[in-house]
Order: C-alpha cells, then structure tokens, then sequence
C-alpha cells in the first residue's frame, strides 16, 4: 500500500520567490495522478520535492506512511523520468537501464542482464541493448529513461513531462501506452504536465494548479463538468470554454444575464440560486459543444441570441464556428456537414443545464 | 565593376591574407627555430658565426647534457613536482568547483570570490613572507616546500576552470543517479566526472604546463642541485657570464618538448577550456 | 540525566542537524581543502607579509619593529623612482601593444581560409613555450655577435654596426619590452578571437546590405561587442605584466645601469640579494592598493 502524502507543502526560493503554496493532496494507493498546470505553477518544484531533490521550506511529505523530508532521495525508493531523459551519456543503454539495480544491490552478473532484457522486451527495446544514448531518436530514449525508472520495481513513479519533446504523433501514441503500462504494474505515479488533453487521457484524477496553489483536485471528469473556478474551466477542455461577463437583472418575475449586447434568458429557480449566492459580477460559462446553433430561418423555432459568423475552423470531425455575438466572439462544435458561410446571420442558444456560472471578482464558481 | 575586376580584387585580398598570416607565424616561431638549429651545431661550430641551417649536424649538445650535467635529475624533480601539484589540486578544486557550481549554501558568493582573487594575487607580494614561512617548517631546499607552494596557484586555476565546465553540464544527470540510488559522492564519480572528463583533462594540462614551467619559486626555495627543477637547472649551467649557448638551447628544446607535446595533443580541449573560462566566466 | 543520556541527545542533534541541511554542510565541507590552501598560503602569508613591512629583518637575526621607515627609504630611494618609471613604461607599453596586435591577430584568425586549425594551434605556440625557455632563445637572438637579429640586420644593410640589444641602456627597455609583448599577445589573440565569434554574422551581413565599408563594420559592430572582453583581458594582463619577473631578469637582471629593473626583480634583488627582508617587503605592500584595484575590476567583469 503506497500513498504518497504531501502536506502543507511550501517552497520558497531565494527570499521571496513562492513556488509553492501550502499546497495538500493524499495519492492513493495504485493511482495515476496528473499535476496539471500552466509552465511556473510549481507542479514540477512539487515533483521535485517528493523526489528528494529540493528540500521543502514548509509542510511534510509522506511516502507510504513514512515521512521523507530529511530523507535523501536515494532512500525514497522513487524512481523518476526527466523531461530530457537525463540518460547517462557515457553508457550504453543497457547500463544505462541497468545503473539503478548495480548501485543498490549486488546482484550477480547473470540477474542483472535477466532483468534488463526483460523490461527491454517490454519496451520493444531489446535490438537498442548495445547502443549509445546519442545514437537514439527522442522516443527510443524516452523508452530507455522508462526502463530504467520501472526496472526497480520502486515504490513511485515520478514522471517530468515525459512525453513533451516529443513529436505529435509519437506523444498520442505513447499516451496510451504509458497508461497501459501504468495499470498492468500497478505502480503509484504522479505525472506532472502543462497539456491538459495529456491530463485528462491518462489520469486517474488531476491536481490543477496555478501560481503555486492547488486550483482543483478531482478525476478528469469532474474538472470537466464541475470546474470550481474560472482558471481551471478554461484551462481544461479544447476548444476552450467560452465566457461572458453579465449581471444578474431581474424583472417581472424573470431573471437575465444582462451581458450589455445581448440578454440571456434563466429559469426561475437558477435564476434565485444565482441572486442568492452572488448578484453582481457574474461571468456565464458555456463550452463550445454546450453551445446550440441554428441557421436563421430556423431561428423562429427557438429563442436564441441573433450573431454573424466570423470565423469557420473546419476541424475533421467537426468545424469550430466562430460567432459574433455583441462584443464577444462564441466557439460553438457542429457537425462537419453544417453548411455556414462566413458573414451569414444565425442564432445560437445556450444548453441551459450545461451552463457554469462564476463570480467575477473571486473567479469562484457559483452553479 | 565587372566580374574580373571583383575577381581580381577577390585574389589580391586573399593573397593579402595569407602574406600576413605568412609573415605572422614566422615572427611568431622565429625565436624556436633559432633555438633548434642552435642546438644542432656544436659548440665550437656556433663561434665561428650565424648559420641559418645547422651544418655540421651533430647531437652532442644533448647528449652533453645527460652527460657532464645532471639534467636528468632535473626532469625528474620538475615530473615529480609538476604531477604531485597537478594530482593533488586537482582533488581539492574537484570539490571545490563541484561545490560552487551544484551546491547552495549562504556566503556562496563570497568564497567564489575568494576564489579569484587567490588567483590573481601578485606573486611579488608572496614571495617573501612564502619563503620565510618555509624556512620556518623547514621546508626550504625541498621539493615538498616547492609542491605546496605550486598549489598556491594551481587549485584556484583548476577550481575556476573546472566550476565553468560543471555548470555546463545539466544537473539532470546527477538528480537521476541520485534517484537511482547513488549518494551525492557516488555520482559525482560515476556520472558528472566521466561525463566532465574533456574539462578535467584540459584542467589537467593546465595546472601542469603551468607547474612544469614555473620559475620564481624554484629560483627562491630550491638552493642545492638534486633537487633543482628545470628551469634552475639550465639557469645553473650558466656561471660568471659565460653562456654555453649550445647547451642552453638543446636544454630549452627538451625542456619544451613536453609542454609542447601535451599542448598539441590536447590543444582542442586547451582551447574550448580557455575560451570557456574567459568568456562565459 | 545520565551521562549516557546527555551523549546519546548530543549524538542525535547532531545527526538531525546534519539531515536537514545535508546539502548545505556537504557544500561547506567540499570546499574547505581549498579555502584552507587559501588561508594557509595566501592570506596568511599576506598578512605576515604586511607585518613584514613595519619591521628590519634580516635572516638569521629577530625582526625589529620601525614602523614606517622602510617605507620612507623606499619612497627617497631614486633607484626606486628608476624602477616605477621602468614598470610603468613596461607595463604600458606592452599591454598596449599586446592589446592592438592581438587584436588584429584575432580578427586575422578569424578570417575563413584553409588549414585556419593549423595555424591557430601555431599561434598559441609562444605562449605555451615555458618563459625562461623562450626568453633565453631571445637573449641569444639579440646577441651582439652571434645574434639572429643583428646579423640580419647588418647583412641586410640597415644597419651599420651591431646593436647591443641588451648593453645599450637606450636599446634595452625595449628589448625587454618586445619579448613581453611575443609572450603576450597569443593570449590576448585568442581570448579576443572568442570574443569575436559570439558576435552573429547577421549583424555583419545586414550592415553590408545597408552599405558599411570595413571600417564602419569594425567601429560600430565590432567594437561595441568586444569592450568587456577587451577591458577585461587589458587589466587582467596588466596585473600580470606590472608582476613580470622571469623575462627581466634572464635577460639583464635589471640593467643596464637599472636601465630595465622592475618592481618584481627589484624587490627579489633586495629581498634575497641584499637581504633586507623588511625593506624589500615594503615595496609590494606600498603597490598593493593599486593591484588591489585591480583584481577587484577583473573580479567584478568576471561575474558579469
């Protein structure tokens, strides 16, 4: 059973550069948790802390119920991956996978190469055993780095954006199978990345920071649906989500999202939610599939927000329409046999139940 | 202008160039060819006037001086010396430059600084007060004296030099031999010197081109012949005003001959070491 | 409280102090051979040299103190005067001359032409030959009879008698002179060469766009790039060319006539010759705050 604690975490660099703030969250056991977050949000100083290679300026780290601050990081039992692999130079790969079972143990000779050709064959790097680390591509030595962080069967997996010098098609491609290779050694890892869709693919649950502080904490689908405040609803999801700045005007029983330009009709009761927990400085939330649209000949059907196209994004599966409605510019998916035209006039219409609402001042989400 | 005008202008800028480069090297390696040639007439042959090429060639100059003097004994002080300087500062601003370049602690600063100025410190001042303090620990006359004293300017040489290269290279590596399972020490050893090793090895010929060539210190702490180094004992085969010029130049040929060696050998390094120590700092 | 349990505490703070600033005391302890080199052999005889200074010494008899008076003999002493005009003329001569050479040199090598390899290993050649080396093939090139330099010179007809290179006081400082500046400018050469390389073709390219002749190119691109480095290689060869020792002394060990005697072969003169340990120690603590200056210049360009 390895949970990995951290709690109260504070590290300050220098006199007064915070990279992170009292920051908490418990991993359990077997779990795959992302640390998501812009680049200088701390998620990698975290990282770094749990590894043993900065010393916290405040808090306590556990790693299976032991606390490990003063403990260097040799002892931790941790295993890391770099962002630039840190392969050793002057080692072939297979001592390079091997390094980490000579320096701990003394294993003989034949046990050693038994092990390392057994995670190369897991890796599909069996055919690399003899090569150099400059004579690799970028995927076949993250593949190095992964067999020497698994070939001690270590307590964690501390993962430093793995996957981000790599080319696209590669990065899709290894997500899969580093979230396989996750589950079948049951290994507790903690990811740390700045690609949300990485995050979101691969995770278990997400820890989303931001300037040093913990932002959200919760699996994908949560952060998805039930964001809990404006930074983490925008950062999470592509396109983005769309917002709108209004207030709350209410008038013969009905109750608007006045946002200037355009006004958004609410039901009764969101509509005594919202007035009870916020009045003034609202900012609505919709994602751009949440968003309906309608040509304008259609548009007496429903009751919608009259806009222009500005922009189309054809996008495979689907187009990205951009429309113009008062001073805002609204993402809305449609199918890709949505037949639109730049400048045309058309009506879009909010899911109402999909709609998050945030207060303006303190970024916090309301519904 | 026309293309043969800009072709002929072409041709006499590169023909510029190279008479410059020309007259640059031989003014530059001028005093090494008189040196050799001197070293190849013999003695009475160098009296009877200037000859630009050695003719009669002959050896005796060199062989003389294993001969009738002891410079062997010389080579092997100044080899002596110059290897036990260069090994033990080596050791020492291993350490140090590690802990400048890797390591955090408060007055950082401070001890770099020192650093330098250890350095750069005038020998004129240092001298004196050396030799009486060596006299006072009855070191003088012995090659030891000479040893610690060399370190004076070799460790902080080799700790700069050494310091520049360290940071060059990621910290990653070593993070990951520490996750792996090494002390700090252990990969210093395993990962950051290998890996540093061009760095070491121009620190290296450094420090000992540098001990091999003093002069200053030798002249003032080593009085008898067995242990004079090099530079003393060619200065020794001079006495009153009499310059045994074919002698002194054949002693100045072998004593070169090792410096020059190891710097054409390593003058890839000696190079990438210099620049990178003077211009990224 | 035992004894054992006051030593067992001990033990404990101790190892709980050292876990938690492992990192710290490990970079303490890692640099500490070499502060102690500092300490030991320059700091320490520094100081003592300083003491030095206040005192008559000579060997073999106890130091007495008399305050300022070598210092005041030093100052009236007009062989001293002789020595500071000699260092300075040296020193400014040279380093100027090393700076303007070097740099053509450097600008020279960094030309594009076939075996450039070869020739900028050749270049450091003088500077990598050990100095009394190359000082005693210099003494013996400007021998009056058997010398390289005269027999040119005379076979050549520029001259009518034999210079006496070394003998002549008028001839002697720059004899002197030009063996510091052979010495010299390889170094300076290849540091400015670095220099040179940083500097982005581009910036050369679009001023040729823009219609720069060579000069204007060198005064406006060049220059502007490479005053730190130069201002920084110029003190650093300052400091060193106002300690010059070993070419002096293998060549005239001062003379004629003190003609060429500086600082470094003076002090060494009356330190170990004449044996007034105290007085030949006033002369480098009388010069220090102006080397002192110095090294804090070049510290302080080092850090840029």
């Amino acid at each position: 059973m390895v949970e990995v604690e951290v709690i109260n975490l504070t590290k300050i660099f220098g006199k007064n550069i915070v990279a992170v703030d009292n920051l908490s969250v418990k991993v359990r056991d077997k779990e795959f948790l992302a640390i998501l977050g812009p680049s200088g949000c701390g998620k990698t100083t975290t990282l770094r802390c749990i590894a043993g290679l900065e010393t916290p300026t405040k808090g306590e780290i556990y790693i299976g119920g032991t606390l490990v601050n003063y403990v260097p990081p040799k002892d931790r039992d941790v295993a890391m991956v770099f962002q630039s692999y840190a392969l050793y130079p002057h080692m072939n790969v297979f001592n390079n996978i091997a390094f980490p079972l000579k320096v701990r143990y003394s294993l003989s000779k034949d046990e050693i190469k038994r092990r390392v050709e057994e995670v190369a064959k897991l890796l599909g790097i069996e055919h690399l055993l003899e090569r150099m680390p400059k004579e690799l591509s970028g995927g076949e030595r993250q593949r190095v780095a992964l067999g020497r962080a698994i070939i001690r069967s270590p307590k964690v997996f501390l993962m430093d954006e793995p996957l981000s010098n790599l080319d696209a098609k590669l990065r899709v491609q290894m997500r899969a199978e580093l979230k396989r290779l996750q589950k079948d050694l049951e290994i507790t890892t903690i990811y740390v990345t700045h690609d949300q869709v990485e995050a979101m693919s691969m995770a278990d649950r997400i820890l989303l920071m931001n300037k040093g502080r913990m932002v959200q904490l919760g699996s994908p689908e949560e952060l998805y649906n039930h964001p809990t405040d404006l930074f983490a609803a925008g950062f999470i999801g592509t396109p983005p989500m769309n917002f709108i700045e209004c207030d709350l005007k209410e008038g013969d029983g009905e109750f608007l999202l006045d946002a200037g330009d355009f006004s958004i009709k609410i039901p009764k009761d969101l509509g005594e939610m919202v007035k009870e927990r916020c009045s003034s400085g609202l900012v609505l939330g919709i994602r751009p599939e949440d968003v309906l649209i309608h040509k304008e000949r259609e548009a007496a059907l429903i009751e919608g927000i009259e806009g222009e196209v500005y922009v189309v994004e054809p996008l495979g599966p689907n187009l990205i329409v951009n429309v113009k409605i008062g001073g805002y510019l609204i993402k809305v998916t449609a199918p890709s046999n949505f037949k639109v035209t730049m400048g045309e006039k058309l009506r879009i219409a909010f899911n109402i139940d999909k709609v998050h609402i945030f207060d303006r001042k303190s970024g916090k989400a309301i519904i | 202008m026309n293309i043969y005008k800009f072709h002929t202008r072409k041709v006499i800028g590169l023909l510029a160039l190279y008479l410059t480069i020309a007259m640059t090297l031989i003014v530059l390696l001028l005093p090494v060819y008189w040196m050799v040639v001197t070293s190849l007439r013999p003695e009475e042959d160098i009296y009877t006037g200037v000859k630009l090429i050695p003719n009669p060639i002959s050896f005796y100059n060199f062989i003389d001086l294993f001969r009738e003097i002891n410079f062997q004994v010389y080579v092997v002080n100044s080899l002596m010396v110059a290897s036990s300087a260069t090994s033990l500062s080596l050791i020492i601003s291993i350490f140090a430059a590690y802990s400048l370049a890797r390591l955090e602690y408060r007055g950082k600063e401070y001890v770099s600084r020192i650093l330098l100025f250890a350095y750069l410190f005038p020998s004129m001042a240092l001298v004196i007060p050396l030799y009486m303090i060596l006299h006072s620990l009855g070191l003088i006359d012995n090659l030891l004296g000479l040893i610690l004293v060399y370190l004076t300017f070799t460790t902080p040489f080799s700790t700069w030099i050494l310091r520049g290269y360290f940071r060059s290279i990621p910290p990653d590596l070593e993070e990951a031999a520490m996750v792996d399972g090494c002390s700090r020490i252990g990969a210093i050893f395993k990962v950051l010197l290998p890996v540093a090793a061009p760095g070491i090895v121009a620190t290296t010929v450094f420090s000992f081109t540098l001990s091999w060539n003093e002069f200053l210190y030798a002249l003032v702490i080593i009085n008898s012949d067995r242990f004079r180094t090099v530079p003393i004992g060619i200065l020794g085969l001079t006495f009153a005003d009499v310059y045994p010029w074919g002698r002194l130049m054949a002693a100045g040929v072998l004593a070169s001959i090792p410096a020059l060696i190891i710097y054409l050998v390593m003058q890839r390094y000696v190079v990438q070491g210099l620049a990178a120590g003077a211009v990224k700092g | 409280m035992s004894f054992m349990d006051v030593k067992n505490f001990m033990i404990k703070s101790i190892l709980d102090l050292w876990k938690r600033n492992r990192d710290a005391i490990t970079g303490y302890l890692f640099i500490f051979p070499a502060l102690a080199i500092f300490i030991g052999f320059i700091a320490y005889p520094f100081t003592y040299e300083l003491w030095l200074s206040f005192h008559e010494k000579n060997p073999g008899l106890e130091a007495k103190f008399i305050g300022l008076r070598n210092f005041l003999e030093v100052i009236s002493d007009p062989t001293f005067h002789r020595v500071s005009i000699n260092s300075c003329v040296y020193t400014f001569t040279a380093v100027f001359a090393k700076l303007l050479i070097g740099l053509g040199m450097a600008l020279l090598l960094n030309q594009k032409f076939k075996a450039r390899g070869v020739v900028r290993a050749l270049v450091l050649i003088p500077w990598a030959l050990p100095t009394y080396v190359s000082t005693l093939a210099w003494r013996w090139m400007y021998h009056h009879t058997l010398g390289l330099f005269n027999y040119l010179l005379l076979n050549f007809g520029i001259i009518r008698h034999p210079i006496m290179w070394l003998g002549d006081p008028k001839m002697a400082m720059a004899s002197v002179i030009m063996v510091n500046i052979w010495r010299g400018v390889p170094f300076f050469a290849l540091i400015l060469l670095a220099g040179l390389q940083t500097i982005p073709t581009e910036l050369y390219e679009a001023a040729d766009v823009d219609g720069a002749n060579a000069w204007q190119k060198f005064r406006y691109i060049t220059l502007p790039y490479l005053k730190y480095i130069m201002l920084f290689v110029t003190l650093i060869s300052t400091l060193w060319t106002f300690n010059d020792f070993e070419i002096v002394y293998l060549l005239t060990k001062g003379g004629p006539v003190n003609a060429t005697h500086l600082f470094a072969t003076y002090t060494y003169e009356v330190g170990f010759i004449v044996l007034k340990l105290g007085l030949a120690a006033a002369i480098p603590t009388l010069l220090m705050p102006f080397f002192l200056t110095l090294m804090v210049k070049v510290t302080q360009l080092m850090e840029r």
